[in-house]
């Protein structure tokens, strides 16, 4: 299970830089993608524009950190769960966009395919969250067992 | 319990916080971005005419009050149908962009010489440009843009309404 669960981590750390490095580079080309999503005003935009590449940094770090790994998928769930949240909407009220999932460099449209994928990564973050031990004293008192 | 909780709390605090620098680094060394339409994208109901003016003529919110009411020129909605409901020009089409253009819908749109295509101007507007590109693939030549969008309709006072659409058709809706 410690396997899964690494690998699990690994590969949502790398889909996180994959989805930050191309906001980063192009955050004019992300801050449209949101706006197209009509959830945010528009002077909201840039400075989410600006975080959400940020925060996916910190969680593809957190990921690979033991000490952090727990709080880095309850993050990642809650951020993954957000942004399938919101495709769907865009779906529901039949906004065609491109979904900014990857910033510019892969441009996707919004379909329910994407949002399946996001659900998906959410629910490989639940993994993380609900096997691994709470803090390095919990881990050790599982190991004295 | 807990103890579990809070550890779970403070190191998701921890990785927030480091975020919040690093986006603070990122916003004092590059500034706010402001929202920039991909390379090539047409901003058919911008308030800067680009390419879309080759392809799609703008018309501006005072010469198409005058064609309000002509039985030859349809308004046709291109936002989403829930926006549309929320207020519209009056007598227009509520068409989104993905909707179904074919049997009764497409015949209505062939009834009207020309098309007036709006939306609310925000961003890249790329669901009206799809829209009044698949209008001129069916063969539809004149189509215009409303430039400025609804927001300059409604601002100028011309006449706009809320509720379902009247001219939409089950094969719009």
């Amino acid at each position: 299970m410690k396997i899964v669960t690494w690998a699990f981590c690994v590969i949502l750390a790398v889909v996180f830089v994959v989805a930050a490095v191309p906001k980063l580079i192009d955050p004019g080309s992300f801050a449209n993608d949101l706006l197209n999503y009509r959830l945010l005003p528009e002077n909201l935009v840039g400075l989410v524009a600006l975080f959400v590449p940020a925060l996916e940094l910190a969680i593809a770090a957190a990921l690979l950190w033991p000490r952090y790994q727990r709080g880095a998928a309850l993050i990642s769930l809650v951020l993954l769960v957000g942004f399938a949240a919101a495709m769907a909407q865009a779906r529901i009220r039949g906004i065609d966009l491109s979904c900014g999932c990857f910033g510019a460099a892969f441009e996707s449209k919004v379909s329910w395919l994407t949002v399946a994928r996001s659900t998906l990564l959410a629910a490989m973050s639940a993994v993380p969250l609900f096997t691994l031990p709470l803090s390095a004293a919990d881990a050790r008192g599982r190991q004295h067992v | 319990m807990l103890r579990a909780a809070m550890s779970l709390t403070q190191q998701s605090l921890r990785i927030c916080t480091a975020a919040l620098v690093l986006g603070v680094a990122l916003l004092v060394s590059r500034g706010i971005p402001k929202p920039v339409p991909p390379e090539g994208e047409v901003q058919a109901c911008s308030a800067t005419p680009s390419l879309a003016e080759a392809q799609s003529p703008w018309i501006e919110a005072t010469e198409a009050r005058g064609l309000l009411g002509d039985p030859s020129v349809m308004f046709v909605d291109c936002r989403p149908r829930d926006l549309y409901q929320t207020g519209h020009i009056s007598g227009a089409l509520s068409l989104p962009s993905d909707s179904d253009l074919q049997g009764a819908a497409l015949t209505q749109l062939h009834s009207a010489q020309t098309i007036i295509a709006y939306c609310d101007a925000r961003g890249g507007c790329e669901s009206s440009h799809r829209l009044a590109a698949r209008l001129r693939e069916l063969g539809l030549s004149d189509v215009r843009i409303l430039k400025d969008g609804l927001p300059a309709w409604v601002q100028a006072g011309y006449p706009a309404e809320s509720g379902p659409c009247r001219l939409c058709t089950e094969s719009t809706l």
